[in-house]
């Protein structure tokens, strides 16, 4: 127990540079940066668990889904991976919290997702797709294509197929 | 600009997790790219159809075509079972149709699927040819591993054939589970059950009602040659017992031809103790019990109530190492007969027991030995306290209170909680 909360201490002090696509660096404590898998896998393989890291380049993040991304990692660091408030909540509830920072902005959720994505923060991606999914659901395929902005790109033909398909589905 | 069309595969099956197959059809006629995301292993491995809600959603069948091939856990049955749904004969005739349709096409594709359970089955007239359908489909497997009948009213005759059409894949079948199935009793005394369990020589897990259970059948599992079966599960229930007592010869005979047998009894909503102790002979191998008394029991019911649980632990101290007694009455007391459990069960590593102590000093003389204890406090979990020893006024505390008492054994030391429940 005590060792552990020695180690938090100690990478608390410690910091690390993130460098949005802008080229706007973020500074944050190791332990908020670490709750990427990929960031935390890099500080292992190339043994830079001592020192400062200045910046670490993040070519396809914007400095605006970085900042929200930092945010949700500093208001979760505390959280315990075993106690989820799984009683109330149906699988694609989202906290409050949560949904207030991710906004209803599909382009600003789909930059999210992919770098949540690319940052391997699980518990982000989870929120983002539950997000997404509470806006799909009970919807048609007109109106989800209308929500994020999708081409239709199938041949008359295959409309047509699906369409005698879908037929079936209105039947009820 | 969000280009969702783009968006990786792995992400799109992630999102469609957590969708419907209502909602992942409708995703499919978006556009190519997402139709394409759907065809993701782990959307597909475990499906459940209830049959009186889903099948009358057209999803369930369209998507059906195209995703069986991921299927692994199939799962069928009725969402309210036995409720007078007031439905039209033709509603009825289409919900058959529809579930034909469904097992032709899993039969048509070749599915092969290794988890099967059946849930809440009850035959209406134009059923038994989804039976048949089914059937044919379970006939065609060959690499079936569990397979599990859970409260099924069905015809005798159709029961068996759907048992024996799962024996395609027998030498895979590793773990059956049969119960609540009282309405197909007469099946199992049947020639054709016990020829069923003569195949299953791999079998490793068993459960099963003990009115299922029988002479005979144990006979059948001793000509299986089956030297695997490791898990017994039988559960007791006030109706599910008849006649037919297992002798200790019998239980000797199955324990040897099974080495790694263990065996774990269920009591649940039994109310006659007298003739429960017929039973529990003394060379069944119990290493786990679990007690549910749902109510109070007049004297003479207590009286045998109590008989029957100082036998438990007479006949199988050497064995048992879990026992859950789940007690709703304030009436039984269970002080002496918790501490004679953990005294005599040596091998005794969980003991959980959820009900009243009369007497919380009792607790002192048990945890001699314990190296932890953990008292919670009017069930808010967050607030761990421990202790080393019971102090007099927590003892006050849990006089005449529901309480948990739960005991763990981890290597050498035992960690004990308990839970003031109200």
């Amino acid at each position: 127990m005590l060792e552990d909360g020695d180690l938090s201490v100690v990478s608390d002090t410690k910091t690390i540079g993130l460098k949005s696509c802008e080229g706007e660096i973020f500074t944050v404590s190791f332990r908020v940066a670490t709750m990427s898998n990929t960031i935390k896998n890099m500080i292992e393989d190339l043994n830079l668990e001592d020192g400062i890291i200045e910046e670490v380049p993040l070519k396809n993040i914007s400095s605006h889904t970085l900042k929200k991304i930092i945010e949700y990692c500093e208001y979760h660091v505390d959280d315990d991976p075993d106690d989820q408030d799984w009683e109330f909540s149906t699988p694609t509830t989202v906290s409050d919290w949560d949904s207030k920072l991710i906004g209803t902005d599909q382009e600003e959720i789909f930059a999210l997702i992919l770098a949540a994505n690319f940052l391997d923060i699980p518990s982000l991606l989870d929120v983002g797709c539950k997000t997404v999914a509470n806006m799909i659901k009970g919807k048609e395929p007109e109106e989800i294509r209308k929500i994020f902005n999708i081409e239709n790109d199938f041949t008359p033909e295959e409309e047509e197929e699906m369409r005698a398909e879908y037929a079936w589905l209105k039947d009820d | 600009m969000g280009d969702w069309e783009s968006l990786p595969m792995e992400l799109l099956a992630h999102l469609y997790s957590y969708l419907s197959r209502r909602d992942r059809l409708s995703c499919s006629l978006v556009c190519s790219s997402w139709r394409d995301g759907l065809d993701h292993v782990m959307l597909w491995k475990t499906m459940i159809v209830h049959i009186d809600t889903d099948l009358m959603e057209p999803s369930t069948v369209l998507l059906l075509r195209d995703y069986c091939k991921h299927i692994k856990n199939l799962e069928f049955g009725w969402a309210v079972p036995h409720r007078n749904h007031k439905w039209t004969p033709a509603k009825y005739k289409e919900l058959t149709k529809r579930a034909v349709r469904f097992f032709l096409i899993l039969y048509d594709n070749f599915t092969q699927i290794t988890c099967l359970r059946i849930f809440n089955w009850f035959d209406f007239i134009s059923f038994q040819k989804v039976t048949y359908h089914l059937s044919r489909f379970l006939k065609n497997q060959v690499n079936l591993k569990k397979i599990i009948f859970d409260n099924i009213s069905m015809h005798s005759a159709n029961y068996m054939k759907l048992l024996t059409s799962c024996l395609g894949s027998r030498s895979s079948i590793i773990n059956l589970d049969i119960r609540s199935c009282y309405y197909c009793q007469s099946s199992f005394d049947s020639i054709y059950f016990r020829s069923c369990i003569e195949q299953l020589s791999y079998l490793k897990t068993f459960k099963l009602d003990y009115f299922i259970l029988s002479c005979q059948l144990i006979d059948s599992i001793l000509t299986s040659r089956n030297r695997y079966l490791e898990n017994l599960e039988i559960i007791l229930k006030e109706t599910s017992w008849n006649d037919h007592i297992i002798d200790d010869e019998q239980w000797c005979l199955l324990c040897s031809a099974c080495p790694n047998l263990k065996v774990t009894l269920i009591i649940r909503n039994v109310y006659h103790y007298g003739e429960l102790r017929l039973y529990l002979k003394q060379s069944i191998p119990i290493v786990s019990l679990s007690l549910v008394l749902p109510r109070v029991l007049d004297k003479g019911g207590r009286c045998n109530f109590r008989k029957t649980l100082n036998l438990l632990v007479t006949n199988y101290h050497r064995t048992l190492e879990t026992m859950d007694l789940h007690i709703k009455n304030e009436a039984e007391i269970l002080d002496d007969i918790l501490l004679m459990t953990i005294r005599r069960c040596s091998k005794l590593k969980s003991l959980v027991f959820n009900g009243y102590l009369e007497n919380p000093n009792v607790l002192r003389n048990m945890f001699n030995d314990i190296t932890y204890f953990c008292m919670v406090p009017n069930g808010h979990a967050e607030k761990h306290l421990i202790f080393n020893k019971i102090v007099d006024e927590e003892v006050n505390d849990m006089k005449h209170k529901r309480v948990q008492l739960t005991m763990l054994k981890r290597n050498h030391s035992i960690i004990c909680s308990l839970l003031v429940l109200n």
